[in-house]
């Protein structure tokens, strides 16, 4: 029993029990975390995939990322902006305003890299592209809009996959053949198709300037100096090349403005897909390479007359042409020797003076727009006329399959079984075009069966044997025969006198010197004119009146007087000095010091001496010649070879000579020289025996009538006798005495006149025509 | 104020019955653990008065209790247990009984309502509405039979909170204050502030709703067998939250808790047997919660069907009883619902306070006068995975007919990998000591 003092104690105790429970640790030392701690945690779904992006669209465009992993990269964005829409709001319920939505990615999302003002208000134009709608706002449904783009822009982008690494110039171009990038623009146009079926693109009115301020904005946003080099380099050629032909302010204002520009871009990326995995490399040795270059021409021209610009203006505008051409120089994507401002010049003028129609329509080139549309049917026209002989030529050695030259038998069998008219529709020749490409066809026919006939030889050099006309054709002579007809009829089309056929016309000295002046700055440029001569045109048009196979001595060079002339100088001029030019290098002939076209200056002796030597080698397309000058044999001490040097040397040598050196022009033209000898030769020496007698020469005075009549006193008067008097006399008939006296030797018999003989005379002819 | 309005009210209806019983009180309560942050103070003075009114046959039968806080008139509260007119087998008002021994056991508040002022130490309210009791005491197996329906709901009384600009004011250690913060971007080094906006239902959407409730027993309580089913279509007592939270461009998050009724149907079921100073048990409860109709913008738990079970055994030797019974709780689940089920389910309450409880207690009185004597209790309550523990203990001393002291313990520690009621309160261990005095 409790007495009534002790109750209180048991109560005290009680409550040191209770109180000592209370001090218990256990209870009194929470380790959980309050709930006014917790965080709740809105981190929107998905988002910290997007940290992954750049590495997957990297992925994606090496062709490395799978088709799941495509997809869920695509999911990921998708995901994001539905949480982004699903966890945040703006002011307005409704919509976000630009500044909320910059403020949330800088807030929340970016870390590195924050949204600028200006980078907001492209990325919103961009947004007016896709889901249409204000500028300055997005409301939610357009949220959705997106989310939905995306969902075909996944499909699109797996239906893509594995043609990006191609389309990137980042595949083999040994795995790439033509039916592939057709199949892959194909995919490329329909899915192009199907995304911008799901945007508001023909509602915007997005400019190219735009465009140009998304990538700074791009630059700036990411702040990588090289990336924003990289863009910055080719930003302005590719702006360049849209002001071209796409037009310099251009606004697409409806769905179909944007197809046809979307597809017409396309198709301009895949050209150049198309240039750099079959043609870049391409050595032009196979039928399959001269192919695969028609084809990228057709496609090129087909790009240029369809361009946006073609189509609205009928033109491509001057002044855009001539800054695309600064900002190729700019990059320096060629190596040239070209200036721009020359380029700009010359393509205006090849535009005017080649392509402008008929020579009594011609423009110049301040009264021309553009390229117009009347260019490229001239452009379209000599193509097609270039393209049905090669492709003859093709065909010719495609179906003897590894033959690198054929007889001229085959040859004619070939031409004459050919079947052009079928060839003509197969290529799709306009009819309005049909005329001129078969007459353009007879021409070339009878330009193969010509005598002496254009022949190469297997080492590329002009085939002048007095057997040219059986000689086999080779198929990169063949080409270059081609190639020079083309030049021949361009030439003949800016300058050659008026015809109603191109073929049929010629020119005339006077329209060859407007030529020299309209190209001359050209000409020097790529050093085929010496800037120290003025007269390269006057002396040209003589070698041609005088040189060519079928020269006719006549006041105009036809064209085919002008097509023999361009192919001996291109034997001469180009290829067989190029080839002394490695020759002197190799025996270090160089003295150290360069002439005006920046090439080194030879030693004289040095130069006689190989060139002395490897002469059968250099000249193995002169047979005739070379195995003379190789026989030569010291006579009385004196070597043939010496005199023979000296007239050449006399020919050759410039004003400006410098004593004991030879200069790459001085050569040169002993190159050219040495061909024009040998087109007499072959053109006259009838019975092959390596000099032409009296009754040859006089074939060959014709000629040089014009010539003789011009330095003779005595005009036309025995202008045969005169002719005969330099040739055999090595001199200019004083007067009337001289002639008399050379009637009398030239009863008597003149007897034959060599290769020397004709170096001497051409010597003489040369020094009264400077006169 | 309104509190002791209706006190004072109920005390003058009261005084015209005979069986009416008064009581103030003073007592002083304070938070003992170290970490204890929820409120400014640690100690709170508590000023109150209990009123009981009972009667036999007909009449107004009434338990409330109020206790003002003038320290933080916040913490204050009035506590309507019961409060009906007694009319032969006919009540009506507010009535408590037991309809399920193990709801009323862990007083889950699935039948009759809680007062969870202290969600700690919750007690029963009763149900509102128009009870029905008949009895057939003839025979060795008596039975009866309580119908209860209403057109009027009173969901669980919680502790009272204060939200100024969107912000739950840190007034009241015993309202849990939900999540204040939210994060945003991916590295969590931004966090945000939470503005709240409850959009508290209307009274008439939650008061004007239909309830039925109807139990059938057999047998007696402390006298063999006894046998009791329940089943009922009711409002649940917890409400459900439906919420949605938004980022705005003010750097803060608006979060919406939207509140709502929703129903469900209960079948349950207890069987005890008691025999000389024993008794044993078995309770259980089925519970299918009706989906909560709410906006589909808005996020919220929906919760599976759950079945309850326990058992108890009780003794009683002399002055000293002791009851001990286990909960496990199937199903109840929260399935959550809507665009933010990821976000926003931290701020979404569970169905149940714990999915398992194994409970103890011990009651040890002794009184040496009809009026003096001591009166001891302990509970003690933890989780099947130690998730919890919770202790009770309290002191009664009757010191005189008019005059009694008490003093009470409440010791909880939680562990932070199951989340249960007692992880949000798991600093508010506390010490009571007060006296009371009836008139």
């Amino acid at each position: 029993m409790f007495s009534r003092w002790m109750s209180p104690l048991v109560f005290g105790l009680l409550i040191v029990v209770l109180g000592s429970l209370v001090g218990c640790d256990k209870f009194l030392k929470s380790d959980s975390k309050k709930v006014t701690d917790e965080v709740v945690q809105m981190k929107p779904e998905g988002f910290h995939c997007l940290e992954k992006w750049p590495d997957q669209v990297k992925s994606y465009i090496e062709d490395n990322l799978s088709t799941e992993e495509t997809a869920k990269s695509f999911q990921c964005v998708q995901d994001s902006l539905q949480s982004f829409a699903r966890l945040t709001k703006g002011q307005n319920e409704y919509f976000y305003l630009d500044s909320e939505i910059r403020h949330y990615f800088n807030r929340y999302l970016l870390k590195e890299h924050q949204i600028s003002e200006n980078f907001m208000r492209e990325i919103m134009k961009i947004k007016v592209i896709v889901v249409g709608g204000s500028p300055t706002q997005m409301t939610r449904p357009e949220i959705d809009q997106v989310i939905e783009f995306l969902s075909v822009a996944k499909t699109e982008a797996i239906e893509l996959r594995g043609l990006w690494k191609t389309i990137f110039f980042n595949q083999l171009a040994e795995k790439i053949d033509g039916e592939m990038l057709k199949s892959s623009l194909a995919k490329m146009k329909t899915s192009a198709e199907k995304l911008l079926e799901n945007t508001k693109a023909s509602d915007s009115r997005y400019e190219w300037s735009d465009f140009r301020s998304l990538l700074n904005e791009v630059n700036l946003f990411l702040g990588d100096a090289k990336l924003l080099e990289s863009i910055n380099k080719w930003i302005g050629i590719v702006q360049a090349t849209k002001d071209v032909f796409i037009g310099e302010y251009s606004q697409l204002t409806t769905k179909n403005d944007w197809q046809y520009a979307m597809n017409w871009t396309l198709d301009s990326y895949f050209w150049v897909l198309r240039y750099y995995y079959q043609i870049k490399d391409l050595e032009y040795e196979r039928p399959m390479d001269f192919q695969r270059l028609t084809d990228l021409v057709d496609i090129g021209l087909d790009i240029i007359e369809n361009s946006p610009q073609m189509k609205k203006a009928g033109f491509l505008p001057l002044s855009a042409l001539d800054h695309l051409i600064d900002e190729i120089w700019k990059l320096e994507l060629f190596q040239t020797s070209i200036s721009v401002d020359v380029a700009k010049v010359t393509y205006k003028k090849v535009l005017t003076h080649m392509f402008d129609g008929r020579q009594s329509y011609r423009s110049d080139t301040y009264e021309v727009k553009g390229l117009e549309d009347r260019h490229l049917k001239v452009i379209r026209l000599e193509y097609n006329i270039w393209k049905m002989s090669q492709m003859f030529i093709n065909q010719v050695f495609a179906k003897r399959s590894g033959a690198t030259q054929v007889t001229s038998v085959e040859l004619v069998q070939d031409l004459n079984r050919y079947d052009f008219l079928r060839k003509m529709n197969e290529l799709n020749i306009p009819i309005e075009q049909r005329e001129m490409v078969s007459q353009s066809w007879a021409e070339w026919i009878s330009l193969l069966k010509s005598r002496p006939t254009l022949v190469w030889t297997p080492d590329f050099k002009l085939n002048m044997s007095y057997t040219t006309t059986s000689s086999p054709q080779t198929f990169t002579g063949l080409n270059m025969i081609n190639a020079l007809r083309t030049l021949t009829r361009m030439t003949l089309r800016g300058y050659g006198d008026e015809r109603r056929n191109v073929w049929d016309s010629g020119i005339t000295e006077k329209r060859l010197i407007d030529l020299e002046m309209d190209f001359r700055d050209f000409g020097r440029e790529v050093g085929f004119l010496d800037p120290r001569q003025k007269n390269a045109a006057s002396r040209t048009f003589k070698e041609g009146s005088f040189f060519a196979y079928h020269s006719d001595g006549d006041q105009r060079l036809s064209s085919m007087e002008t097509l023999e002339a361009l192919h001996m100088l291109f034997s001469g001029g180009r290829i067989i000095t190029a080839k002394i030019t490695e020759l002197l290098e190799k025996n270090k002939c160089f003295t150290g010091r360069y002439d005006v076209l920046g090439k080194a200056i030879s030693y004289d002796r040095c130069f006689k001496e190989v060139f002395k030597t490897n002469f059968g080698h250099l000249f193995s397309n002169l047979p005739n010649m070379s195995q003379e000058v190789v026989r030569f044999q010291m006579m009385n001490g004196r070597d043939p070879f010496d005199e023979f040097y000296l007239h050449l040397k006399d020919l050759s040598l410039l004003d400006q000579h410098i004593e004991g050196t030879i200069e790459y022009a001085e050569y040169r033209t002993m190159a050219t020289v040495l061909h024009y000898i040998e087109s007499l030769m072959v053109a006259y020496d009838q019975n092959y025996d390596g000099k032409l007698s009296e009754t040859e020469l006089v074939n060959a005075e014709k000629r040089f009538r014009s010539f003789i009549v011009q330095m003779s006193p005595l005009k036309d008067f025995m202008a045969e006798t005169v002719f005969l008097y330099i040739v055999y006399e090595g001199k200019k008939p004083e007067g009337l005495w001289d002639i008399s006296t050379f009637v009398v030797k030239r009863s008597l018999g003149l007897g034959h006149v060599d290769r020397v003989g004709l170096l001497k005379v051409l010597s003489l002819l040369k020094k009264e025509a400077t006169k | 104020m309104p509190v002791l309005g209706l006190l004072l009210v109920f005390l003058a209806s009261g005084s015209v019955f005979a069986e009416t019983q008064g009581e103030v009180s003073l007592r002083q309560d304070s938070f003992v653990s170290p970490q204890y942050s929820s409120t400014n103070s640690k100690s709170f003075g508590f000023l109150g008065g209990h009123l009981k009114q009972s009667t036999e046959t007909t009449g107004l039968v009434g338990d409330i209790t109020g206790e003002f806080v003038p320290q933080n008139p916040m913490m204050s509260y009035l506590n309507v247990q019961e409060l009906y007119h007694r009319e032969s087998f006919f009540s009506v008002g507010r009535k408590l009984y037991a309809w399920n021994r193990l709801d009323e056991d862990f007083n889950l508040g699935v039948f009759q309502p809680q007062f969870r002022w202290n969600p700690l130490d919750p007690s029963s309210q009763g149900l509102t509405g128009i009870y029905m009791d008949l009895q057939n005491q003839i025979g060795e197996m008596p039975w009866g039979m309580m119908l209860f329906a209403s057109f009027t709901f009173i969901p669980d009384q919680g502790s009272s909170y204060q939200l100024r600009d969107g912000q739950f004011e840190p007034a009241n250690p015993w309202f849990r204050t939900p999540p204040q913060r939210a994060q945003f971007d991916d590295q969590g080094k931004i966090v945000d502030q939470i503005n709240y906006d409850l959009q508290k239902p209307s009274v008439n959407e939650v008061v004007y709703n239909t309830s039925f409730v109807g139990a059938l027993y057999l047998g007696e309580d402390q006298k063999g067998f006894k046998i009791q089913a329940v089943s009922a279509y009711k409002p649940s007592n917890q409400l459900a939250l439906g919420t949605d939270g938004v980022l705005t461009p003010n750097n803060s998050v608006d979060v919406k808790i939207v509140p709502k009724i929703y129903y469900h149907s209960l079948v349950g079921g207890d069987l005890q047997y008691s025999f000389s100073n024993f008794q044993i048990g078995l309770s259980g409860l089925s519970e299918h919660p009706h989906k909560p109709e709410f906006d589909q913008t808005l996020t919220y738990n929906n919760y599976n069907d759950s079945r309850l079970g326990s058992v108890f055994v009780a003794a009683r030797a002399g002055r000293f009883q002791t009851h001990l019974s286990r909960l496990t709780v199937q199903g109840g689940e929260a399935q959550v619902q809507g665009p933010k089920a990821k976000e926003l389910a931290s701020v979404l309450p569970q169905r149940f306070p714990y999915r398992s409880a194994n409970k103890i207690s011990a009651v040890y009185e002794y009184k040496w006068k009809k009026y003096e004597g001591l009166k001891g209790q302990a509970t003690y309550m933890q989780g099947d995975q130690n998730e919890f523990e919770l202790v009770k203990l309290s002191l009664g001393w009757q010191i005189d007919p008019k005059w009694s002291a008490q003093a009470q313990g409440l010791l909880v520690r939680a562990s932070n990998t199951v989340k249960t009621v007692f992880s949000d309160y798991e600093d508010n261990d506390q010490v009571q000591m007060g006296v009371s005095y009836v008139f």
